[in-house]
């Protein structure tokens, strides 16, 4: 992981057109704003996790797995 | 009307019970027309989330009494205005597997149904929850 120190209003540019800007840090909390091209997927870590649960619950159990674990016999 | 399902076949439903999801589930945006099933042979534990408008989507859900009376994830108002201000109605995405013991649910962001408005959302929850937990701790159910 490659670590940077930045102040308020400075940027970090990743590739040729994502930039990263810091414009405010309060307590905890780092305000940032993202420029990137609208393909490029933009996400908080913890919303990755999310989708890939998702999916694999949408692909997961079908109702004849569920019945044969959990249904009343 | 009729709808196609995944597991249940062609099923009638009233189309009163179709909840829309302003906020969608994460990573499938352009669906919003849902309902939920329970099979009575199952009971209330787990249920279905059913895509009206993609017949073969379709979530598993499980019931968060499952998890004990202590869940209570803190939901802030933006998801809250997205089903109307309130909801009486929860489940959490749950991916079960042939192994039951590693079966998990997510407890960090739920979905939340308001059954009045007809109105749902998979809420990202501001507690420190996570994403995957194993509904039953590693011990197998009989």
């Amino acid at each position: 992981m490659l670590v940077l120190s930045r102040k308020i209003e400075e940027s970090i540019l990743i590739g040729e057109n994502i930039e990263i800007k810091i414009l405010d840090v309060t307590g905890d909390k780092v305000q940032i704003g993202i420029t990137a091209p609208k393909e490029v997927t933009v996400l908080r870590s913890e919303l990755k996790e999310t989708i890939e649960e998702n999916k694999s619950s949408a692909t997961g159990a079908s109702k004849d797995l569920l019945q044969e674990l959990f249904g009343k016999k | 009307m009729i709808i196609k399902t995944r597991d249940f076949g062609e099923i009638e439903i009233d189309e009163k019970e179709i909840v829309t999801f302003k906020c969608p589930v994460l990573g499938f945006d352009e669906f919003t027309k849902y309902v939920v099933l329970i099979d009575e042979s199952i009971g209330e534990n787990f249920g279905w989330l059913q895509s009206t408008e993609e017949s073969e989507l379709c979530f598993t859900l499980a019931n968060p009494k499952l998890i004990g009376d202590d869940y209570k994830p803190i939901i802030n108002k933006d998801f809250l205005n997205a089903v109307g201000g309130s909801y009486d109605e929860m489940w959490l995405v749950a991916v079960i597997n042939e192994d039951v013991s590693n079966s998990k649910v997510n407890l960090k962001s739920p979905i939340i149904i308001n059954t009045k408005e007809k109105l749902g959302a998979q809420a990202i929850s501001e507690s420190p929850l996570p994403v995957r937990y194993q509904l039953f701790s590693g011990k197998e159910s009989e």
